[in-house]
């Protein structure tokens, strides 16, 4: 395990160093200044798209990531801002407020002046110029979590930075594909796998001081889809003992068309009948067309999946 | 789903789908749609082999590997030697094991049909209309699945959904189906809906006929009480207009056939020995110069004689009818068919 250092600068200006272990693989730390409350204390199951988006950050180049609620985006957010600290970079961790805010709280993080020369607050538009100008002259990372949030304003102003060269991590669910989210290359989070998802589940029953069998968790694991905060939830509602309710993960595959389409193949014993001349074949095969229309019919009425919980 | 949900699932589509009622198979099909519960500890084949299915809960989620096609594909593999003893039941075994983890297709949480993919397979794809284990919907759904089963077992052990078809419909085309199949196996009846041609008065459709065999795709040659010949169905020379004909199974029989050369002899050469019940004559003879007979054929039957120029065609004729021509010089051939009814 080696000893690792991170220096981290707060809004008031002051600086605050996190000491940790890290394991050999680079994927467990664990915090030795605070290790119950720390936030760095993270396990990280996606080593390889955290070491591209470091190497890529470094290059220069600005990168999207995209992924569901809940994949690992924020987590994953964190890491790359820890691994860039300790390289010695300056990270700057934007928090989708109002545009004002959010550029106050950007400047406050690089140390630039946040007041005009004759002590009044600045403008956004003067914030703007003057974060855009610190920029240019010096070496720092932008990471914006939840960069759907945005407004689009502050958005557009990412864009500018893009076009000077900053480099920049946006975190987003799902955002449209237009202006900077369009442009950014991007990578998409995949659902993880089943090994990592039963320790996730694991250590959140260790956490809340339950004990949980291999089959009890199989058995909740099915509601999962590969999402490491639906694994955490399944293993809490188990732990309050709430109902299954409609599992929320996103990987599902709706058989119904194939099912309705196999049906419709029966319908081939009417010609089968008209070919054999057979009176009871055709018939069959006819009782058996009407049949299909109707469960055809039925099916398709049913209301379809709603998007609000509850419904 | 509940485990007897999956067996009766497992039986009734089994039973529909190799159009068979036989035990054996039915059965084979009952185990394997057990077998992909395998992957939890908790159910019944769980329990019994458990070390596998420790191995496989502690590494998968439940219903995921054992539930796909991957697996049935493995399966059927597996049982492949099976195939050499009988095919039904290798076929039996697959059908169940697919079966077995279909069912899931309908819960809550699917299945991995299309492992290794981690997507689950759902119908329908609102999770609200999908069945939770153990609830009233399930019940319902269990309820209809032991009709079907029990629908699908009585027809295919009453010969199958054709037959049964021809049975309830009784249509004269379906008659003569079932008097292609089955008639050199049983001795048939039919039950006859219709008028008689010639005085449009209804035929009592409470007396069967015994059927002797059937003339064409729409019509059956059948006999009465007194052994008179009649030709039913729907063409324009049958003594019957039939709407409906019913058949039923009376014993078991066998026909046999023998066939006659007769160069210039008398007819009775054929006929001697021949046994009295249920032999019918059928063939082409041409008579010798100067032989002349009367027939008398009573428009209101089947004419089983027939006089064209100096040919008798003959057409299931009784040999009692034969002797009363007279023992005519003939060159021919006859072929004569009995049915030997077991008693």
């Amino acid at each position: 395990m080696q000893i690792k250092r991170h220096r981290r600068t707060l809004k008031d200006g002051s600086e605050k160093v996190y000491t940790y272990l890290v394991s050999e693989d680079g994927q467990h730390r664990l915090s030795i200044t605070d290790p119950a409350n720390s936030s760095v204390s993270l396990t990280l199951y996606r080593k390889s798209e955290k070491k591209r988006i470091v190497a890529a950050l470094q290059a220069n180049s600005s990168l999207l990531v995209v992924g569901e609620a809940g994949i690992g985006k924020t987590v994953l957010g964190e890491a790359v801002a820890a691994d860039l600290a300790e390289l010695g970079f300056t990270v700057v961790q934007a928090k989708p407020l109002t545009a004002k805010q959010t550029l106050v709280d950007i400047a406050l993080q690089l140390g630039v002046d946040t007041e005009t020369l004759e002590g009044k607050a600045m403008t956004s538009a003067q914030l703007a110029i003057a974060i855009a100008g610190h920029l240019r002259d010096n070496v720092a990372f932008l990471i914006c979590d939840d960069a759907q949030s945005y407004p689009l304003q502050f958005r557009v102003w990412l864009q500018k930075l893009t076009s000077q060269g900053q480099p920049m991590l946006l975190l987003a669910t799902f955002p449209p594909a237009r202006g900077i989210f369009l442009r950014l290359p991007r990578i998409e989070l995949k659902p993880l796998g089943d090994k990592a998802i039963r320790q996730i589940m694991t250590r959140q029953a260790e956490s809340l001081g339950i004990e949980l069998s291999s089959g009890q968790l199989a058995q909740l694991q099915q509601r999962c889809g590969g999402n490491p905060m639906l694994a955490k939830r399944v293993v809490m509602e188990e732990y309050l003992g709430l109902d299954d309710v409609s599992p929320d993960h996103t990987q599902w595959i709706d058989g119904t068309p194939f099912l309705l389409a196999s049906l419709m193949v029966l319908v081939i014993t009417r010609f089968i009948g008209l070919g054999l001349n057979s009176t009871t074949l055709y018939i069959i095969g006819g009782i058996l067309t009407v049949t299909v229309g109707i469960v055809r019919i039925l099916f398709y009425s049913m209301p379809r999946k709603s998007n609000k919980l509850g419904q | 789903m509940m485990v007897v949900t999956h067996t009766v699932m497992s039986v009734a589509f089994t039973s529909l789908a190799m159009g068979s009622a036989e035990p054996m198979p039915l059965l084979l099909a009952a185990i394997a749609s057990q077998l992909p519960d395998v992957d939890t500890s908790k159910s019944v084949p769980g329990r019994l082999l458990f070390p596998i299915s420790r191995y496989l809960e502690t590494r998968f989620s439940h219903r995921s590997i054992t539930h796909s096609f991957l697996a049935t594909g493995l399966f059927g593999l597996v049982a492949s030697p099976l195939m050499y003893v009988n095919v039904h039941l290798w076929q039996a075994l697959v059908l169940g094991y697919f079966l077995g983890w279909f069912g899931d297709v309908f819960t809550k949480s699917g299945v991995t049909a299309f492992y290794p993919s981690s997507a689950r397979l759902v119908i329908p794809g609102n999770p609200r209309l999908r069945l939770s284990t153990n609830s009233p919907a399930e019940l319902f759904v269990l309820g209809v699945l032991v009709l079907v089963a029990v629908v699908s077992i009585a027809i295919n052990s009453g010969g199958g959904i054709i037959r049964g078809f021809n049975q309830v419909l009784g249509m004269p085309s379906g008659a003569v189906e079932i008097v292609n199949n089955e008639g050199h196996q049983y001795l048939l009846n039919a039950r006859i809906n219709g008028i008689w041609r010639l005085t449009s008065s209804p035929v009592n459709s409470e007396q069967p006929f015994e059927v002797v065999k059937s003339l064409n795709p729409t019509d059956i040659l059948i006999k009465d009480q007194q052994g008179n010949l009649y030709s039913a169905g729907v063409s324009e020379g049958s003594q019957i207009q039939a709407s409906q004909v019913k058949i039923e199974r009376v014993k078991s029989a066998q026909p046999t056939h023998q066939q006659f050369y007769l160069d210039q002899q008398p007819l009775e050469d054929a006929l001697q020995g021949l046994p009295i019940q249920r032999t019918y004559v059928s063939g082409n003879l041409v008579m010798e110069d100067g032989e002349s007979i009367q027939l008398l054929n009573s428009p209101q039957q089947f004419a089983s004689i027939q006089l064209q120029g100096e040919s008798l065609i003959l057409e299931s004729a009784n040999p009692q009818q034969l002797t009363q021509l007279g023992d005519p010089v003939v060159t021919g051939s006859l072929i004569v068919r009995t049915i030997h009814v077991q008693q």
